[in-house]
């Protein structure tokens, strides 16, 4: 049965104008503002008004080929983070970092950095980097393989937890009268020498407010599941029904144990995009607003580029042509994504143009049009049904859509029960019902 | 006076904000501000050194990004080690710290020490890059950070709601940079920066550095011994910025300072080591300092600015008690500088660093070759 301490876990999914790819041309949003920090100011402050646990920064490291008909991501998510931290008390702020294009030095200095000027808020959503073209920014070689990059990730999140505990907790004295800055006898190099990196360590910062930011991935794959089950704390996957969250939900739960670790050591948070209304009709109507405003010609890009083939002559109000399609094998970039959206096209055999809008707001995520009561309905099944420890919110556009969830849902769900009423914590950590990881001495005591 | 130089010539002035306690790193910037200087730099380290290390501090960028949040008008210059450094990462920092910040976002680049290699091996092959540590590396580094702001036009985004088009495609390019250690092909994934470029820090230590610095720096930081020395020094480099075809307005000459503020009844607490109260000389440390009461400090940086050797000065406050140290400077000395009529009573009507700075917002060179 449902524990009665289960409570349910809320990220936002900030993305510029809005998760609609059609947001920015919405008569209330202002593309010119996904520059401007004061736009971060107010959404942020939404947020906490609505006791959300986070916020979270998706991160390209290429100018999409799809960017002339969308908004561009705007800002770079290290930096934004930490000017939110800024602007900001309680809410958790989880950065994207590539572990194919960084060094895992730089990745552990900055989450650390971030995690002290933050008061211990800083989480990392860990990503492989899915785009052949990003590669071409930093070298003149090609995307590694995905198994490749999946393995090189393994190895990066060891190096950067083992720099996270190069100094022991107390290792830091910073005494005035003796002149004692640092116990050197508490801060150890690590030494490390692997298949991919060699990183001698210590970091050059003292053990942050949350010993290790929160870890959270969002590969759905198979090598991204596993990876999950072996080092996530918080994972973001799309999941288009129910029962696909329950299937995906159970299997990284399951996978967990070979690891040595329980299952609510793990938060599944699959991303919901709700168009909200007073009246069911008023909610479709906002929806019809936003999808009228779709452009075809930026769909069939955004297809093209997800499949791997050129569909732009293709005919809109035909089946997807499915027979066009590379394998799933075959795909290099974002593979569980490919797979989801393929699937969609065959089981319920869509047109071109019905696939476009269909995945043009939620992009092949879990969405509901209609009245706070129907999506807390909604959540709250998805909730207690297994198919999730929370949500990634996505709004269709921002700041409108954010402050209907959060003025409009949020209450409904907290008469429930099932969200908090008070932030209870200070730390992402905290947030998300989860210690702060023994420092290196303790660890050592204990085994 | 060295050139006859007149009185009314602006004094630059920026400071150092580091260490770990952010909350004391806000004061410090907010005080900074208040007495108008123009500039913050947030020093980076890329290794913990041995046996005694120094004070750890903050990541420029993240540091920096925050302070954004709570400052308005003073610039914000994170130290970019670029051995280490991709130009599409930092180019792309700093290009959103710009934009956060209206305007204020500069880089100082260093190439970074060979003892911190060891904290960034890549073992597998397609991510060798050998680390370049001589000052032409950090040109080329500046060099392709350039190319990438660059590859966006200023006018690039447009945001036609009715047509649905967010930029003319026309005015976005590659630049496929490629020299010795990077390349990179772009475009960056963010619009062309505020300010066109940030500017560019470079710290005058070595012969090789001077030839840097006279190719892409905006400001240079020296570290002279003596005024005999910096005289020396700032003509060298405003006749090298001469030969690669510069006015010497474009190159501000910064020298490194720690003042230390002598009250009455303190001298005999500060350890000098060199030079008289109301002097300056260097430190064991190897910094420039400059102890003495408020006037003695004024003093002291009037007869250098006046000599026409440098146009302002880097402050440095000591490592111990930063706060309290540049605490007496921003609000004894500066006032004093003001009385004196020798520094700016009103901040700039212009958020933009490179206006403060007097600098030219540079032209898309992209644009140049057409």
């Amino acid at each position: 049965m449902i524990s009665a301490k289960r409570s349910m876990h809320i990220n936002l999914f900030l993305m510029n104008t809005g998760h609609h790819e059609a947001s920015w041309r919405h008569p209330a949003t202002d593309p010119r503002r996904i520059t401007d920090l004061n736009y971060y100011r107010e959404l942020g402050r939404i947020a906490e008004r609505g006791k959300l646990d986070s916020l979270f920064l998706a991160d390209t490291l290429v100018l999409p080929p799809t960017v002339e008909h969308k908004v561009l991501h705007g800002l770079e998510p290290f930096t934004l983070l930490s000017a939110i931290a800024a602007v900001t008390d309680k809410i958790g702020l989880i950065g994207t970092a590539s572990t194919t294009f960084n060094d895992p030095f730089h990745i552990a200095r900055k989450f650390a950095s971030l995690d002290w000027i933050s008061a211990g808020r800083a989480g990392w959503n860990i990503v492989t980097t899915a785009s052949e073209s990003a590669a071409y920014n930093f070298t003149d070689a090609a995307l590694p393989p995905h198994d490749e990059r999946y393995r090189k990730a393994s190895e990066f999140v060891e190096v950067v937890k083992a720099l996270w505990d190069s100094w022991e907790d107390d290792a830091l004295v910073a005494d005035k009268e003796s002149g004692l800055y640092a116990d050197m006898a508490k801060i150890h190099p690590l030494d490390h020498k692997g298949e991919h990196f060699a990183v001698r360590g210590p970091l050059n910062m003292p053990r942050s407010p949350q010993g290790h930011p929160l870890l959270v991935q969002a590969g759905s794959s198979e090598d991204g599941k596993s990876f999950a089950a072996m080092v996530a704390e918080a994972v973001f996957t799309a999941q288009p029904t129910f029962e696909s969250g329950q299937a995906f939900y159970a299997d990284i739960k399951s996978r967990m144990k070979p690891f040595g670790r329980s299952p609510d050591e793990l938060c599944i948070l699959p991303g919901f995009f709700p168009i909200i209304g007073d009246t069911l009709a008023e909610a479709q109507d906002k929806q019809r607003e936003l999808d009228e405003l779709t452009i075809v010609a930026y769909g069939l890009k955004r297809l093209s580029t997800l499949f791997k083939v050129d569909l732009t002559d293709c005919p809109l109000d035909e089946p997807v042509p499915l027979h066009l399609l590379p394998r799933q094998e075959e795909i290099n970039g974002n593979r569980g994504r490919f797979e989801l959206v393929e699937g969609m096209a065959r089981k319920e055999k869509l047109t071109l143009r019905q696939l476009i809008m269909r995945t043009a707001g939620s992009r092949g995520h879990a969405s509901l049009t209609g009245t706070p009561l129907q999506i807390a309905d909604e959540l709250e099944r998805w909730f207690l049904g297994r198919a999730a420890d929370g949500f990634n919110l996505m709004p269709s556009h921002m700041p409108d859509g954010l402050s209907d969830f959060v003025d409009k849902v949020i209450p409904e769900l907290q008469n429930r029960g099932l969200f908090r009423t008070e932030y209870t914590g200070n730390t992402l950590r905290e947030h998300y019902g989860f210690s702060r990881p023994a420092g290196k001495r303790k660890l050592e005591a204990h085994t | 006076m060295m050139g006859g130089k007149s009185s009314n010539r602006q004094l630059y002035m920026s400071a150092a904000v580091d260490g770990l306690n952010y909350q004391q790193c806000v004061q410090l910037a907010e005080m900074a501000e208040r007495a108008l200087l123009h500039a913050l730099i947030a020093p980076e380290s890329s290794r913990l050194e041995k046996p005694a290390p120094s004070s750890p501090v903050l990541e420029p960028f993240t540091l920096l990004a925050a302070l954004s949040a709570s400052t308005s008008t003073i610039g914000l210059i994170a130290e970019v080690h670029s051995a280490f450094y991709e130009p599409f990462h930092a180019a792309r920092k700093l290009a959103a710290l710009d934009y956060m910040s209206s305007g204020r976002a500069g880089c100082l680049t260093l190439p970074g020490q060979e003892a911190a290699a060891a904290n960034f091996g890549r073992v597998s092959k397609e991510q060798l890059r050998p680390h370049g540590y001589e000052a032409s590396a950090a040109v080329e580094f500046a060099e392709a950070m350039q190319q990438l702001w660059d590859s966006w036009d200023d006018d690039a985004l447009i945001y036609d709601k009715q047509a649905g088009m967010q930029f003319d495609e026309a005015k976005v390019r590659e630049v496929n940079y490629t020299g010795r250690y990077y390349s990179t092909r772009g475009p960056l994934n963010i619009a062309r920066p505020p300010q066109g470029h940030p500017p560019i820090v470079v710290p005058i230590r070595t012969q090789d550095d001077k030839l840097a610095a006279a190719r892409v720096a905006d400001v240079m930081i020296i570290e002279p011994n003596s005024l005999e020395e910096a005289i020396e020094l700032s003509l060298e480099l405003r006749e090298l910025l001469r030969q690669q075809g510069r006015q010497p307005e474009q190159g501000r000459i910064l020298a490194s300072l720690t003042p230390i503020a002598v009250t009455a009844g303190s001298i005999s607490e500060v350890d000098l080591r060199l030079g008289t109260v109301g002097g300056g000389g260097k430190t064991a440390r190897g910094r420039l300092c400059c102890a003495g009461t408020a006037e003695e400090i004024a003093d002291w940086i009037q007869l250098w600015h006046h000599s026409g050797a440098v146009d302002g000065f880097h402050i440095q406050p000591p490592l111990q008690a930063a706060l309290d140290s540049f605490g007496y400077f921003a609000e004894q000395v500066i006032p004093e500088l003001q009385r004196r009529g020798m520094f700016r009573q009103t901040g700039s009507s212009s958020t933009s660093l490179r206006e403060q700075l007097g600098l030219s917002r540079p032209i898309n060179q992209f644009h140049v070759i057409r």
